[in-house]
């Protein structure tokens, strides 16, 4: 099935949940729902943004054991699946070798990763490209033992994903967020921040891109606020010349002012 | 005819944040006809900010200008038509065969009701759609800059894009900026220094770039030279 955003889906609020995998919030408001109930709720943000995709046949199930189910689980594409399997074992590679230059690596991975996002529009994609922008982040404050336990999780996710069991997967990746928080209470602090922050550093990207403000925040489940402001001081956005003279449009805003 | 200026986002944006919105209501009422903003465009000013504490005070001060009268919501739009252009931008492009999904409907709302009303004018900081509307090569060549991958264009599509959008002239909120210190609406904040004509004119400008106007700094400087 293929996926189609649109920050109309994304409703585009900034959701931080406390799992925070998902950036955007689940499209419930529109889906006949009997049994609003906590645990359905609660589930939704445990889940993969990829289950997102079938409001209705998500509702039905969030009820049950929504994490366990497999059969709204094939919605992920394979070209996306191929590509987080990859950028995982390279993040694991990164994590496995120990050196100091960890945090920049990380970085390096998930801007390569972005390019990705900017063509595919998938939300699993955009997920763990600031999952390890964030990582880069905060890996420095973490004690060794909680880095080998998130490279044996990431281990896990890559291994379900080849299987592609993505209930699993999901599990998988709660883990990571989960460890990274446990880890220190200075991270816990600072994760949400990296959060936010990775996700306009990589809406900005998109915008460097060529995507619009609207689709790059939309995609990052941010506000144009929040992305333009930040768009404005940076110079990587800077893009050859105008094709319309500056003059010329000094002077139509001239004359529609009758300022001449 | 009215006379009729419609307001994407970003300028809005853009004035609010460099503290010069204060300029809207003056600048409206010099120019003798309406400031229209859009629905959706509402929606990303007003309605998805109040929610986010950071932005909460900013969407209030927009709320002021729709309440004042400053902004008014212009609800004839054609969300068909919107999305009819939408849908032709977002084919024109493809990188390693997936579409370049650049534009949202919601973005092509203000050009398309500017188009409907004959006005034809749009204050539109983003630099994606005013790109595709004036030069359609340049936006194809910043794809493959950006992307280091070739684009296969579809001509037809990004032509016939550029061709119904042809009518549309559009200005940014640094030519708002400009203009009001043309008229002299920034003299308050002359300062008494040798080249403070400059000095003033250079911190506007400025301002309105980093707070999100896609200008690049040799237009800024090509606009001191036309008004000093």
């Amino acid at each position: 099935m293929s996926q189609r955003f649109s920050s109309k889906q994304f409703g585009g609020k900034q959701q931080v949940s406390e799992i925070i995998i998902p950036v955007i919030p689940a499209p419930t408001k529109n889906i006949p729902n009997k049994k609003s109930n906590k645990v359905g709720k609660k589930i939704l943000w445990f889940i993969s943004p990829s289950n997102h995709l079938n409001p209705y046949k998500l509702n039905r199930l969030k009820s049950k054991t929504l994490i366990k189910c497999k059969n709204i689980l094939s919605l992920m594409k394979e070209v996306v699946r191929k590509e987080i399997v990859k950028d995982l074992i390279q993040a694991q590679e990164i994590l496995n070798k120990k050196d100091s230059s960890i945090s920049l690596q990380l970085k390096e991975l998930s801007d390569h990763a972005i390019e990705d996002v900017a063509l595919q529009k998938d939300l699993d994609l955009i997920s763990v490209t600031v999952l390890i922008y964030s990582l880069g982040k905060v890996i420095q404050r973490m004690p060794p033992e909680e880095i080998k336990d998130l490279s044996v999780e990431i281990g896990f996710a890559i291994k379900f994903l080849k299987e592609n069991s993505y209930s699993r997967y999901n599990k998988a990746v709660k883990s990571m967020f989960n460890i990274i928080r446990k880890s220190d209470a200075k991270v816990k602090l600072h994760l949400q921040d990296v959060m936010q922050a990775a996700k306009i550093k990589k809406g900005a990207i998109l915008l460097g891109k060529g995507l619009s403000i609207g689709q790059a925040a939309g995609l990052m489940g941010l506000s144009n606020w929040d992305l333009q402001s930040y768009a404005g001081k940076t110079t990587m956005l800077e893009f050859g010349k105008e094709t319309v003279k500056e003059g010329h449009r000094l002077n139509l805003a001239i004359s529609l002012f009758g300022a001449g | 005819m009215d006379k009729n200026m419609f307001f994407d986002a970003g300028p809005i944006i853009s004035l609010v944040m460099s503290r010069l919105d204060w300029l809207l209501p003056i600048l409206k009422e010099k120019f003798g006809g309406h400031f229209y903003i859009t629905p959706a465009v509402k929606k990303e000013l007003v309605d998805r900010p109040i929610g986010i504490k950071r932005f909460e005070f900013e969407a209030l001060q927009v709320l002021k200008h729709i309440s004042e009268g400053t902004l008014e919501i212009y609800e004839d739009v054609s969300e068909s038509r919107s999305k009819q252009l939408q849908v032709v931008a977002n084919s024109s492009f493809k990188i390693k065969g997936k579409r370049m999904e650049l534009i949202q409907s919601g973005e092509m709302e203000s050009v398309v009701a500017a188009m409907k009303t004959g006005s034809n004018t749009v204050v539109m900081d983003e630099r994606t759609l005013r790109l595709f509307i004036e030069d359609n090569k340049q936006m194809e060549k910043l794809l493959e800059i950006r992307f280091k991958n070739p684009v296969e264009t579809n001509l037809q599509k990004r032509d016939l894009f550029s061709e119904q959008l042809k009518s549309i002239k559009i200005i940014r909120s640094i030519e708002l900026v400009a203009v009001a210190y043309k008229m002299g609406l920034l003299d308050a904040y002359l300062p008494k220094i040798k080249g403070g004509k400059e000095k003033l004119l250079d911190s506007v400008l400025w301002a309105t770039k980093f707070n999100g106007c896609a200008v690049t700094s040799q237009e800024i400087d090509e606009i001191k030279e036309l008004l000093l």
